[in-house]
């Protein structure tokens, strides 16, 4: 039984708006006609003539759009929607609501260490500077720091400074980017598990454990394919939650000789069988696990009544057609051929 | 009446070669439900008639003609594909010489809007220059100019490149984006044009063409969008002139490779193994004459039909309902298809949802209204709403009669029963409240019991004896709500009942029974009295179940107090709508109107809700459980071109 919490009307109407927007959202005869553009300048003509991105893109001269500015304005509206959903009553004060937030903080600070690293190009021009005013710290000022330690001052009144201290690099060696990241992303899943836990729902945690299961299993694959690495280094790279999956099957997962065995104890694990169940081809266990997640959520927001579920689900979905916006845009820009594109999209 | 269809499980094997021509077959008959045997051709090649397919689409996309079915017409090796690139080919040189045209309209009626931003932010103030000049500035050496326009975003990281000397003006501010000028050391010209691309910034070229100052440019520029949106118009016009001409040629070609794309999709489900192949599915008993008719005269293959019992395996449903009942199959529909135990509920659903609709929006005029709606939606395009709301309509009009309700006058048809000597008639509802809350619980009392002995009479035909004489809302529970219901209400219409052994045996007893459904179902099955987990976890679970039952009695039958709430509501809205249009003078007529609108529309979708609710909540959740496959034929899809 889910729990019974009492919402106000406006939250109950934020749920009814939800439903009325996914409504609106691209559906396969869209993403085909997508898919059917010739170039990226017709994609964009597209999105803005026939979709529910017309006023996101109301300014954009499809004509000489450049493909990255394109991506930023998809990307803009995502984060539109979300506060737009969000800002109701009291919904937008609560912890668990703020979860885009604390990942976008976290990809910007991820960002910046590859830069340190790297010394790469200025991270300024893609940094979402639209989002400062709800970030802990300046997205402005990260995007000048070019050392560790003026990093950790940036971040001295938030909790990634604590997180971040093992991994000052000594001098001349660089930050430890995946240690970095995986202590982050821990981070990141444990406060929305914690937070969404104070709601009492059982369906929503499932779908974060679900989540974070999804990553670690497209994570360990792509270790395994690429890398070929043993099960103990696999399991030092997942971020260390279980929930949904055991540990003892995760860790089946990670000891797999290879990409084969891999794919053979996916397919007995409830994942695995629900891919099966749902034609997923699962030979291609990245998008194959995306298209499950996805499938899952789905489910969920059709049957929801709560907001906090309908707003992560919902959530969820619309990230997923911003993703799979971006990869036929990039697909038509690199010319790929459409079947290749076709197989990208989860729908 | 309506019943579940019966259908034969059907197995068509042969030689690999007569493959194609036996799916083309059981396509064409319209009445096969294919299974996946999973053991076809899942080789993961993409279906060959997909790319002529997507070219298809492609001419649909680009000249926004819609492919439809066609008669299917056979073509040489290479011949139809021939013809498809050659459409394609055509209609992209159109698409593209359109656009064409209207980027150049795009590009000039931009430079002519572009010219408006020359005005200066929040002034009336026109650059008053020529606009030559302006850009003779990149000649004297040390400075370049870029005019443009830059994303708001991107405005406001700016400062981040304060120290590389470029310099910003701001003439204005349009959805997003801010217009102006960019000035910047020659010396850092390379460097800098690459940071203005990185924040997409968008330079606009002033044409060479343009000279003088702003409103020569603009009378110039003018001329030209006028000439070129002569010419967007002649593309369009040759894009409708190849839709007409070519249309017979695109539908011939959709139509011989959608069916072939379908039928290689079927190929899928088939089970071969190499020499043989067999297709499995399911058709109604009643077209098995005709179906095995269509392959009399094909030799080597082999077709066995057997009955297929729906509690065995997953047969699909087709439901067999009374033509007066089909449209309410849509209710069942979205609440999922009889399941292999389950009865066609269609006719009961139909039938108490005509009636109870029928109770609470009882007017006859605003049901004559609603009547010629549904006439109105059902003729438009023929759904199924539509055609329930004539039922319902009709439903509406016989209890206005009965109310004497006509668009709110509750006095209207007084006279007329007068005069027919029917002095019991109209039943004012508001001035018998008690009397039709009663009614509307003693309605909800039938129509529970008679859920009560669906599932029962489901349960014997099923062979779950378990369900139909131990359940909640089986015999034991029929006696126990029929018992509880003549202890309470017995004394009102003069019937004496309880005493110990009334209690015990009618109350008692077939509580205990509903406490021990299951171990007794396991008993009365053959296989003992056996207790499922521990006998703690039984003994608490059981429990609540009993309270739920309990609690559900109650509440179910209460529930039906909705209908004659809603009775009361429809003439209390009325009257208030008539109090209304007296205190509106002359507007009295338009008051009336729009009030009668409001409470047909509010009402109307209210009743409805709440009568679908009782239904879903009351009674399928006695008798019914849903869940089966509906009964989909294989055939080709022309809706869709891919």
């Amino acid at each position: 039984m889910r729990a019974e919490t009492n919402y106000s009307g406006a939250c109950i109407a934020t749920v009814a708006k939800m439903h009325a927007s996914y409504g609106r959202m691209l559906k396969k005869e869209h993403y085909q006609r997508l898919m059917s553009c010739t170039d990226v300048s017709d994609a964009a003509m597209y999105l803005k003539r026939s979709t529910h991105y017309a006023d996101a893109l109301e300014g954009m001269e499809p004509a000489t759009v450049h493909r990255g500015f394109l991506e930023e304005l998809l990307r803009r509206e995502y984060y539109r929607n979300y506060f737009e959903m969000g800002r109701f009553e009291k919904v937008a004060d609560d912890e668990f609501f703020n979860f885009l937030t604390v990942k976008t903080e976290i990809d910007e600070i991820l960002m910046c260490i590859l830069h340190i690293n790297s010394a790469t190009d200025d991270i300024i021009s893609t940094m979402p500077i639209y989002m400062n005013r709800y970030t802990c710290f300046d997205l402005n000022e990260l995007a000048k720091i070019t050392d560790f330690d003026s990093l950790s001052e940036l971040l001295k009144d938030t909790p990634y400074r604590k997180l971040l201290l093992p991994f000052r690099p000594k001098a001349g060696a660089q930050v430890d980017y995946r240690g970095a990241e995986l202590a982050l992303r821990t981070y990141y899943f444990k406060r929305i598990l914690s937070a969404a836990e104070t709601f009492g729902e059982n369906e929503l945690s499932d779908h974060i454990c679900a989540q974070i299961d999804i990553i670690n299993i497209i994570n360990a694959y792509r270790l395994k394919k690429n890398f070929s690495r043993s099960k103990e280094q696999i399991i030092s790279a997942m971020i260390p939650i279980y929930n949904k999956l055991p540990r003892y099957k995760m860790e089946a997962l990670y000891g797999a000789r290879d990409e084969e065995e891999f794919v053979s104890i996916l397919e007995k694990t409830s994942y695995g069988r629900e891919a099966k169940q749902n034609g997923i081809d699962l030979s291609f266990p990245e998008q194959a696990m995306q298209h499950v997640r996805y499938l899952r959520v789905k489910r969920s927001f059709a049957m929801s009544q709560s907001p906090p579920l309908s707003f992560f689900t919902y959530n969820s979905l619309c990230e997923t057609e911003l993703k799979n916006v971006i990869r036929i845009i990039e697909g038509i820009r690199y010319k790929l051929p459409v079947t290749d594109i076709d197989q990208l999209v989860i729908v | 009446m309506s019943s579940i269809e019966k259908m034969l499980r059907c197995d068509i094997s042969g030689s690999l070669s007569l493959l194609d021509t036996v799916l083309k077959k059981v396509s064409d008959s319209g009445c096969f439900h294919m299974e996946d045997k999973g053991g076809g051709e899942k080789t993961g090649e993409e279906n060959p008639y997909k790319e002529p397919l997507r070219r298809i689409s492609e001419i649909s996309a680009v000249t926004g003609c819609k492919p439809a079915a066609a008669e299917l017409k056979e073509y040489g090796a290479g011949e139809a594909e021939a013809a498809v690139e050659r459409l394609a080919v055509r209609a992209r040189e159109l698409s593209e010489r359109l656009r064409s045209s209207e980027e150049a309209l795009s590009q000039d009626s931009g430079f002519l809007e572009q010219m408006s931003h020359l005005t200066g932010e929040g002034s009336e103030d026109t650059l008053n220059v020529d606009v030559k000049t302006l850009f003779a500035i990149d000649d004297n050496g040390n400075i370049k100019v870029r005019f443009g326009r830059i994303p708001q975003n991107s405005y406001e990281k700016l400062d981040y490149y304060a120290d590389k000397g470029i310099y910003f003006s701001s003439y204005g501010y349009e959805k997003g984006f801010r217009y102006g000028f960019f000035f910047f050391p020659i010396s850092r010209m390379a460097e800098n044009d690459k940071i203005l691309e990185s924040l997409y910034f968008e330079r606009i070229h002033i044409p060479d063409f343009l000279h003088g100052d702003l409103k020569t440019v603009k009378k110039d520029l003018q001329a030209k969008v006028t000439a070129e949106k002569a010419e967007v118009a002649a593309g369009k016009q040759d894009i409708e002139r190849f839709n007409a001409e070519n249309s017979p040629e695109i539908n011939s070609c959709f139509t011989y490779f959608k069916t072939r794309h379908d039928l290689y999709e079927l190929r899928r489900l088939a089970e071969t193994d190499g020499e043989k192949f067999t297709v499995s599915g399911f058709i109604p008993a009643r077209e098995e004459q005709r179906f095995r008719e269509l392959f009399a005269e094909l030799g080597g293959i082999s077709l066995m039909t057997d009955t297929a019992e729906r509690d065995k395996g997953d047969v699909p449903v087709k439901l067999n309902v009374a033509r007066i009942w089909e449209p309410f199959s849509m209710f069942v529909d979205l609440y999922g298809l009889p399941g292999p135990h389950d009865p066609d509920p269609t006719a009961f659903l139909g039938f108490t949802y005509t009636l109870l609709f029928g109770i609470m929006f009882g007017d006859l005029g605003q049901g004559f209204v609603l009547m010629l709606l549904g006439f109105f939606l059902a003729r438009k395009n023929g759904s199924k709403l539509g055609r329930i709301m004539k039922r319902l309509g009709c439903s509406s009009m016989i209890f206005g009669t009965l109310y004497g309700s006509v668009f709110g006058f509750e006095e209207l048809l007084d006279p007329v029963y007068e005069s027919m000597g029917i002095h019991f008639l109209p039943f004012h509802p508001i001035a018998n409240i008690n009397t039709v809350l009663y009614a509307a619980i003693g309605l909800g009392i039938v129509i529970i019991i008679i859920s009560i002995l669906v599932n029962t009479v489901m349960g014997f035909a099923t062979g779950d004896k378990g369900r139909a004489l131990f359940s909640n809302s089986g015999l034991a529970g029929l006696i126990f709500y029929g018992a509880l219901l003549m202890l309470l209400l017995g004394p009102m219409i003069g019937i004496k009942t309880g005493g110990t052994l009334y209690v015990l045996c009618l109350i008692v007893l077939p509580l205990i029974i509903m406490f021990l459904k299951e171990p007794l179902s396991e008993l009365i099955s053959g296989n003992g009295f056996h207790i499922e987990g521990k006998p703690g976890d039984f003994i608490a679970s059981s429990f609540f179940e009993c309270f739920e039952y309990l609690l559900g009695y109650a509440t179910n039958t209460l529930s039906f107090v909705r209908v004659g709430g809603f009775v009361l509501s429809h003439a209390g809205m009325m009257s208030v709508v008539l109090a209304l249009a007296n205190m509106a003078g002359n507007a009295s007529p338009i008051v009336i109107i729009l009030g009668n609108i409001f409470v047909m529309a509010l009402e109307g979708l209210l009743s409805g809700i709440q009568v679908l609710r009782l239904e879903y909540y009351e009674m399928f959740s006695r008798y019914y459980s849903g869940g089966g496959t509906a009964f989909k034929p294989v055939g080709v899809d022309f809706n869709e071109i891919v």
